[in-house]
């Protein structure tokens, strides 16, 4: 897995790439758990994750919870189809915001 | 200092300004290099100095020259020796008249010397191996670090380095003194030798013995190069602190150069040690005490045992802390072989497979993330649920039975599964970690109507089959223990003639990794195929489809059966 921290907009925007599997996600959540201290609103760019599996799927989640405490915003940006058909099956679009691009937001 | 300035005085060292040997001695040598001077003549030179006369005739009468006779007048050792034997005899007096008189304060000349004549007899030896003049080849190892006085001589604040030269190999020395003083011993030796009109074959030794312009230089000036080289190396055997790499060197570069052996290079070490008390007393130098090979060898192999010593100690080392490892492996497989059995034993038992209800749970490691549950209430009604937690291993393995004992405890007194899951929900959000979630169906299931109640937080789509159709439960809410509230709602249907299947996305993956929740036709054939046999033979069926997949199996597998035909209406198998 590789990632690009960039800021945009205000947002601190993480884009991952590659599978986030149970053997990146730690990397993953280390990434988004640091970057979530800096108390910017944050987008995570999951349009090159080619696949994804529930630890990589927990990142996020944890990444939504630690950002609700904060009080910051916490938004999905250019979900792949791989992980669109994850995030969908368990209902997770529900529960994440998620944008085509950060010009929708 | 400043190697600039250094090589500045260098340049500008007048003949002077360096060693100055006895002109007496030097016009002996130049005599004695002259082929127009006859025998006679040169007798009637070195006659007229009395106290030359006596030196040469002490060191031609010395043990250490070892001439089988005593040779009593320098007329008879003309005859004897030649020209060219006392032209070096009585270069070694002029070299070693020039150091008298404390040429250069605070410089150690006698270990100078020392090591002046360990090269001198080294090269001797060589000089014999090598078929060439051996008391030429003395007086070669006996001038060819010359050059390093007049380095010092340059800087004699710095004479304290001459300690530390001493104490490294040739090559390290050389590097160090290009370094300290910019310029190095054999420059300076080609200044020396030229000022001193030493001939050409002594100056070419003394300034290329360690580089040089081999490929145009005269066959035999090139053998004194390399007799020089070898010599300089086996003098640092004795002084080098480093003695087993220095002695390494040494007997690599005897092998290489002059093909000798490493005995003969112990058998030659030996004999240079012996043979400088010797040589000093002929020369009529001082040195300190000899140091004999057999403590150099002794020091050498103490620091061999010592690192032998360390390499043993490391592999003992190494040894207790891979044991150590197994050791702590061992337990911890066993604590997870224990956690595994644990976990085992809240799945419900699999010989009931003949019931409407079975499962089967496969772990990716010794733990799962996944179980099932299912049992009958006192109505008759089954409870069932089957979930997945996020991740695999231990964390997971935890929150699972977290979830299956909260489940199976609540479901006892808690008969609507959206109340149940409700309950299970809000207590894995207040004591959520690490964004850890749990997707589950949960249900009821009765009998006698084959009517299902389920609820589908986040997991994999339910597939129910019959004859004649094919249904597909999604999940209506997100996973268990993500949001405080997530919205459940039930769905109610009958499976009284088919069969109905939860999975968790191990299946799916089996066939399709990147999209678990795409029902792929191979798995419906699957379910299909379960669905026509009995229901004994079905877990097998799953096993055997799970041992064709079993490399591609990454993740845990867990399947739970709903049957909702009675036995006897089974047409087929």
């Amino acid at each position: 897995m590789e990632y690009k921290i960039n800021k945009n907009g205000g947002y601190s925007v993480i884009e991952l790439e590659g599978e986030i599997d149970l053997y990146c996600s730690p990397d993953a959540r280390k990434v988004i758990l640091k970057e979530l201290k800096n108390g910017d609103d944050m987008l995570i760019d999951l349009s090159k994750v080619s696949y994804i599996d529930s630890s990589g799927i927990a990142c996020l989640v944890e990444g939504y919870q630690v950002a609700n405490e904060k009080k910051v915003k916490f938004a999905l940006l250019g979900v792949s189809q791989n992980a669109l058909n994850v995030l969908k099956l368990a209902r997770l679009d529900n529960v994440f915001k998620i944008y085509n691009s950060i010009d929708e937001i | 200092m400043s190697a600039a300035s250094t090589l500045h005085t260098l340049e500008n060292l007048k003949p002077t300004d360096l060693p100055t040997p006895p002109q007496a001695e030097i016009r002996i040598v130049q005599a004695c290099s002259d082929e127009n001077v006859t025998s006679k003549e040169l007798t009637a030179l070195i006659s007229s100095d009395p106290v030359i006369t006596a030196e040469l005739l002490r060191m031609v009468n010395s043990a250490f020259y070892g001439l089988s006779r005593e040779v009593s007048t320098i007329n008879h050792a003309v005859t004897i020796l030649g020209q060219r034997a006392l032209r070096n005899l009585a270069l070694c007096l002029s070299v070693r008249d020039a150091l008298k008189d404390d040429y250069l304060c605070n410089f150690n000349i006698e270990e100078y010397w020392e090591d002046a004549l360990r090269r001198a007899i080294a090269a001797r030896f060589l000089g014999q191996t090598a078929k060439l003049d051996h008391d030429e080849c003395f007086t070669i190892g006996l001038l060819q670090d010359f050059g390093m006085l007049a380095v010092f001589h340059t800087q004699p604040d710095s004479s304290n380095l001459w300690e530390t030269y001493r104490k490294l190999d040739p090559e390290a020395r050389y590097k160090k003194e290009q370094k300290d003083f910019g310029v190095s011993h054999d420059k300076a030796g080609l200044m020396l030798g030229s000022a001193w009109e030493l001939p050409q074959e002594l100056i070419s030794a003394m300034a290329y013995h360690h580089h040089g312009d081999y490929k145009n230089m005269k066959p035999q000036d090139l053998a004194y190069c390399k007799i020089a080289l070898c010599s300089d190396w086996v003098a640092a055997v004795f002084t080098a602190e480093d003695k087993v790499g220095t002695l390494k060197s040494c007997k690599k570069l005897l092998k290489n150069i002059f093909k000798i052996s490493e005995k003969d290079c112990d058998d030659m070490l030996t004999q240079v040690a012996d043979d400088v008390e010797e040589a000093a007393k002929a020369l009529g130098l001082n040195v300190p005490p000899s140091v004999k090979y057999e403590d150099v060898m002794l020091e050498a192999n103490k620091h061999l045992a010592d690192e032998a010593l360390s390499y043993q100690e490391l592999t003992w080392r190494l040894e207790k802390t891979l044991e150590e490892r197994d050791k702590i492996s061992d337990e911890l497989h066993k604590e997870l072989e224990l956690a595994r059995e644990i976990q085992k034993s809240l799945l419900p038992e699999t010989e009931s497979m003949d019931s409407c209800v079975c499962g089967l749970n496969i772990s990716a490691k010794e733990v799962s993330g996944d179980f099932y549950d299912f049992f009958t209430l006192d109505d008759g009604r089954i409870y069932f649920n089957l979930a997945d937690v996020s991740g695999k291993g231990m964390n997971a393995a935890l929150l699972m039975v977290k979830t299956s004992s909260l489940f199976h405890c609540l479901g006892k007194t808690i008969d609507d599964p959206v109340q149940l899951m409700n309950v299970i929900n809000t207590e894995l959000f207040e004591t959520s970690t690490r964004g850890m979630f749990v997707t589950m169906v949960g249900g009821i299931y009765t009998p006698h109507t084959g009517e299902v109640t389920l609820v589908n937080a986040g997991h994999q789509p339910v597939i129910y089959i019959n004859d004649n159709d094919l249904k597909e439960i999604p999940a209506e809410a997100p996973p268990l223990g993500i949001l405080p509230n997530i919205g459940l709602s039930a769905c109610s249907f009958n499976i009284k003639d088919g069969l109905m299947f939860v999975y968790t996305d191990g299946l799916p993956e089996l066939y399709d990794k990147t999209d678990p929740g795409n029902a792929s036709h191979e798995m419906l054939s699957l379910f299909k195929k379960i669905k026509s046999i009995q229901r004994k033979d079905r877990i097998n069926v799953i096993k055997e489809e799970l041992k064709r997949h079993k490399k591609v199996m990454h993740d845990d597998l867990t399947i739970l059966l709903i049957d909702g035909c009675k036995e006897k209406e089974l047409t087929h198998g």
